[in-house]
């Protein structure tokens, strides 16, 4: 069931929350001022944000949840579905969903779920909590999203290192009759799972070293980005019925400028409608999408309809696309933790 | 479309500022950003897409050149 489409829901509001520690890829060391230059033009990515040892993805998501409720003036009473999406949950049992449910004081009635996913999992958490929503028997529902990525990766790996960094949003879903179809697209190839790993901590490797951080086979992923994102979001769009021209915002996974860019002109798509953060937040994993939507369209989408075309990618492997309409949502500010 | 070795050879130059150290005829010698800037250029003008280790394989832009002409056909 790659392509589908799912009634009766729809975004109320999204925020998000990066850690206050800024961190400046000109300040690398290990690399040359001549490979500094080239890697900042290279990927975009200026400045980065990595959370302190104390900060989890789920405080920055925490943060961003109450900031959102608070503004929708809901009745906690009334959430009846949390998903946590991340690679850096609190523990590796429980489930940090459920831990949320309680610091955010939800009800015992509030369904929650872990769902592990990195680049592509705001557009799978979205699917699912859509689906879960779309019969009319939760009304109201929470999708959190967010990483601490930076705290699995080596200090001093250049080759990762200047990548990645934290961040953690929430989105606020809401059952609506008159809602319009959300169309999705999501796909997998685990054939590529060794292409983006932490091999270490999990259950396979219990005795291994479990110092070791994530490994990235970067040729890989860039192939693999430029052969699959374009068709799915071409066949997302062929299937919701829509010309590329009446998509106003494509909100691409955060994955670097070079790949993003040539994605963007093979598509023909104009600059003006691809907004990027990567050079102010880099690239941080499930989160890139709803904080880029935060930081770079969070006045517009307060007071306008938009026709907008999300699209995942990376880790897994795995990829998605959804089109999804978006009508005068609420929207904090983005908050600094 | 032919691919004319001098017109690839210029347009893997003219990714880079002429600054940057890059020789752009020893593809051994490419560091892994640019070899992905050049496989990136590559897709974008010839929809041709080169795997890591054809890359690795491809010792010379001569050689390069021909993987892309026999992938591209």
């Amino acid at each position: 069931m790659p392509l589908f489409k799912v009634a009766n829901t729809k975004i109320a509001g999204i925020s998000g929350a990066v850690p206050k520690n800024k961190v400046s890829n000109k300040d690398l060391e290990g690399l040359s001022q001549e490979q500094i230059d080239l890697l900042i033009k290279t990927t975009g990515i200026e400045n980065r944000r990595v959370a302190e040892e104390s900060i989890c993805a789920s405080d920055l998501c925490f943060v961003a949840a109450e900031k959102l409720l608070e503004e929708l003036k809901w009745n906690k009473n009334e959430i009846e579905i949390l998903i946590f999406v991340t690679q850096t949950p609190d523990y590796i049992m429980p489930g940090t969903s459920m831990i949320l449910q309680d610091r955010l004081n939800l009800p015992k009635s509030c369904m929650t779920l872990d769902i592990n996913q990195g680049c592509a999992g705001y557009v799978y958490g979205l699917s699912v909590i859509s689906n879960m929503m779309s019969s009319g028997a939760i009304k109201k529902g929470l999708l959190l999203v967010g990483d601490t990525i930076t705290k699995l990766i080596e200090k001093g790996d250049n080759s990762i290192v200047p990548i990645f960094s934290d961040a953690g949003t929430a989105t606020a879903i809401e059952f609506d009759s008159f809602a319009k179809d959300m169309i999705f697209n999501l796909q997998t190839d685990g054939s590529g799972y060794e292409s983006i790993i932490v091999t270490e901590g999990g259950a396979r490797n219990q005795t291994g070293d479990r110092t070791k951080k994530m490994r990235m086979r970067g040729h890989d992923v860039f192939a693999f980005a430029l052969k699959e994102v374009i068709p799915n979001i071409e066949s997302v769009l062929k299937y919701a019925g829509k010309e590329k021209n009446q998509i106003d915002y494509y909100i691409l996974h955060q994955a670097n400028k070079l790949l993003n860019e040539s994605i963007r002109r093979k598509m023909k798509i104009d600059s003006s409608k691809t907004p990027y953060t990567l050079g102010k937040y880099g690239n941080t994993s499930c989160a890139t999408i709803p904080l880029t939507l935060v930081s770079e369209l969070g006045e517009e989408v307060k007071s306008s309809n938009l026709e907008l075309l999300f699209s995942g990618f990376g880790v897994g492997l795995s990829w998605g696309a959804v089109c999804v309409n978006i009508s005068d949502i609420v929207c904090p500010k983005l908050i600094e933790l | 479309m032919k691919i004319d070795f001098l017109e690839f050879e210029s347009m893997i130059k003219d990714l880079f500022d002429p600054e940057f150290s890059f020789d752009s005829s020893l593809v051994e010698s490419w560091s892994s950003m640019q070899s992905l800037i050049v496989v990136s250029a590559i897709d974008e003008h010839y929809d041709v897409l080169i795997s890591h280790q054809e890359l690795k394989r491809a010792k010379t832009i001569h050689s390069l050149h021909s993987i892309v002409i026999k992938k591209f056909c």
